[in-house]
């Protein structure tokens, strides 16, 4: 009984650790975050079912992404017609991704979309942060405001667009220098 | 359509799409939701043809996850696979039923790759050269991807066994070891016994295999595709129209502008199009350089050389030629270029010059040089204060051949000015050369006597 504590504990530990590279990945193969989380929740019973098969600790990312593609590819079929889903040659290569990113570049990442973040108003971050809280927090805000909920997205389009330029600027700019942000 | 949008994106950013607007554009409509039918068949056009646009998609999905974590969903408390995970360690009967149950499918899972797969191997490649991410020299594994053959020939081998020699110019994804796309170009394919079945798509249609040899050729943008077999037999398939159409032993086939038609026997000759009524003049031999320590013996009659250094070096060297504009009707002139061909002048080092190298061509207006006769020395001869600059252009230092040139309405407005009379011009290097004793590189572009390459060429583009 103790052992498998353990063994639960250290599955959990790992799979934590990992959460978050994983649902990066889902979410390059899926089209919603409401297929990213059954996804992820049906890949992480079966990383658990299969942990035995694991070896090494240090090789859980790779092999949890081919459970995770294996799930995605299994829910892409189910997915609903109307959604946009990649047809499966873009699925293929996309859960190919030729070059992983390395600690570095993560790093970078994370350091320039806060800076970006930082540099918006606090409107204008809660507007990007809406699509996040939940459905209907957007209509929600829009009959608040009394603003069509349209103009709302297309609001929260441009400022998404203008952040994600911020990043690639500001990742561009870090490497042209050769220096960390 | 998506390839062609794809190529089309591609080709304005030179291949760049992280700094591409409409790309940001695109690709936050899908991470918001917001994505039009439209916009995500251009979406995935560019992400099948593009490894870069992959990279940064993938880059965009990791700050989509990082948005959701900031905006705190899902929050700590609340995480259902954790809370899923729990409820299934709590059910020890269920759980070692699954687990017994499921090993099949882990072996499954464990037989799939955690790496890319290879699908094809680069067998061999003559004089060719690539745009590619994945590798391209012979004997390189390939794995799925895009291939652009900008010269020569490349043989690939699929896993299946299946053999394609792709000619340049040739555009190729990579599906898998059956399927592949030929974006544009020509390939011969070789379809042994284990690749009966192979799935070849173009632009236009596709061709599944029956273990064979046939000829395909896409002319990219213009929706067409030929299909010759050289022996056994193919169907070639239009999927739009549903048509479908098997071929035999040297038969044939075409797609244009969605329509499929066979041909028992060769494809009927095609008329080479002409696009453009053109009209060219070179100079008849008026065309020279100068240097400026007037030592004739450290210039050559076949170049036209042109060379630049900070302080006015001896070795600074400039390059004048004319065209004779008696008889041109410019009524029916609709615009104007000039034409340079760069050719190995062997003197200097390029490591000693800018990257890029930038020149200007001026026009000769000066009245009292404009009627030069090409005999003279550097003070006597044109400078580019005789002149106005109508255009430049750029040379990778790189670079030792390549065709160069103007062509814009300040050029058309001076040929205007000098109609029938004869309009010299000058080309000058606008950069100079990296500071120092060792000489940097004499740019040089063929004059009319140079034994490969053209001399100074003027066309016009004549109205329709």
């Amino acid at each position: 009984m103790e052992a498998d504590r353990q063994r639960e504990e250290q599955f959990l530990q790992i799979f934590l650790g990992n959460e978050e590279d994983l649902k990066c990945y889902a979410r390059a193969l899926l089209p919603t975050w409401e297929a990213v989380d059954d996804v992820m929740q049906e890949a992480s019973l079966v990383m658990w079912r299969k942990l035995d098969q694991l070896r090494d600790p240090s090789e859980f990312l790779p092999w949890a992404k081919v459970i995770v593609r294996f799930e995605s590819l299994k829910a892409r079929r189910t997915a609903a017609k109307d959604r946009h889903c990649f047809s499966e040659a873009v699925f293929e290569l996309l859960a190919d991704q030729e070059t992983e990113p390395t600690e570095e570049q993560l790093g970078k990442e994370r350091a320039a979309l806060e800076s970006c973040l930082g540099k918006m108003d606090s409107a204008q971050r809660e507007l990007v942060l809406l699509l996040y809280r939940g459905h209907g927090a957007v209509a929600k805000l829009a009959s608040e405001s009394g603003k069509p909920v349209n103009s709302l997205y297309k609001k929260i389009r441009r400022l998404r667009e203008k952040l994600t330029r911020c990043v690639s600027e500001q990742l561009r700019s870090s490497t042209i220098r050769g220096e960390a942000l | 359509m998506c390839e062609r949008a794809a190529e089309e994106f591609n080709h304005q950013r030179g291949g760049l799409v992280s700094g591409n607007e409409r790309w940001h554009q695109l690709m936050v409509a899908y991470l918001v939701g917001e994505i039009s039918k439209e916009e995500f068949s251009e979406l995935e056009g560019i992400l099948e043809s593009s490894a870069e646009a992959r990279e940064l998609f993938h880059h965009s999905c990791r700050i989509d996850t990082r948005l959701r974590r900031e905006a705190g969903n899902p929050v700590e408390a609340d995480r259902p696979a954790e809370r899923k995970i729990i409820s299934v360690l709590f059910h020890p009967i269920t759980w070692s039923a699954v687990a017994a149950a499921m090993v099949w499918l882990a072996m499954l899972v464990w037989s799939q790759r955690s790496q890319p797969q290879i699908v094809a191997e680069l067998i061999s490649a003559e004089d060719a050269s690539w745009e590619s991410s994945l590798p391209t020299e012979p004997g390189s594994k390939l794995t799925r991807g895009y291939l652009k053959l900008m010269e020569g020939i490349a043989t690939i081998r699929f896993r299946s066994g299946a053999e394609m020699m792709l000619e340049a110019p040739a555009k190729l994804t990579i599906k898998g070891p059956m399927r592949a796309k030929l974006v544009s170009g020509s390939a011969v394919m070789n379809v042994p016994e284990s690749a009966i079945g192979f799935l070849l798509e173009t632009p236009d249609g596709h061709v599944v295999d029956h273990g064979t040899a046939f000829a395909v050729s896409v002319a990219g943008g213009k929706s067409r595709s030929t299909f010759e077999v050289i022996d056994g037999e193919i169907a070639v398939h239009l999927p739009e129209m549903g048509e479908e159409v098997r071929l035999f032993a040297r038969q044939t086939a075409a797609i244009v502008d969605q329509e499929l038609t066979s041909f028992d026997g060769p494809l009927p000759q095609q008329n080479l199009e002409v696009e453009q009524k053109v009209f060219r003049m070179g100079t008849k031999g008026h065309a020279r350089s100068v240097i400026r320590a007037n030592r004739d013996k450290w210039l050559h009659p076949d170049l036209l050389m042109v060379k630049r250094t900070d302080k006015e070096g001896n070795h600074d060297r400039r390059a004048f030629f004319s065209f004779d504009l008696s008889g041109v009707d410019f009524e029916n002139v609709a615009s104007a270029r000039i034409r340079l061909n760069q050719v190995p002048s062997g003197i200097g080092y390029a490591t000693r010059i800018p990257k890029v190298n930038r020149f200007g061509i001026y026009g000769l207006t000066s009245p009292a040089k404009v009627d030069w006769d090409g005999s003279c020395t550097w003070e006597e001869s044109p400078a580019p204060e005789d002149g106005s600059l109508l255009g430049t252009f750029e040379v990778l230092r790189s670079r030792q051949r390549g065709s160069y040139g103007i062509g814009n309405a300040d050029l058309l407005q001076f040929l205007k000015s000098r109609q029938g009379a004869r309009a010299t011009f000058v080309i000058d290097r606008l950069t100079t050369q990296i500071p120092g004793d060792v000489p940097g590189r004499v740019h040089a572009f063929a004059s009319d006597s140079h034994p490969e390459a053209s001399g100074p060429i003027l066309e016009f583009i004549l109205k329709d």
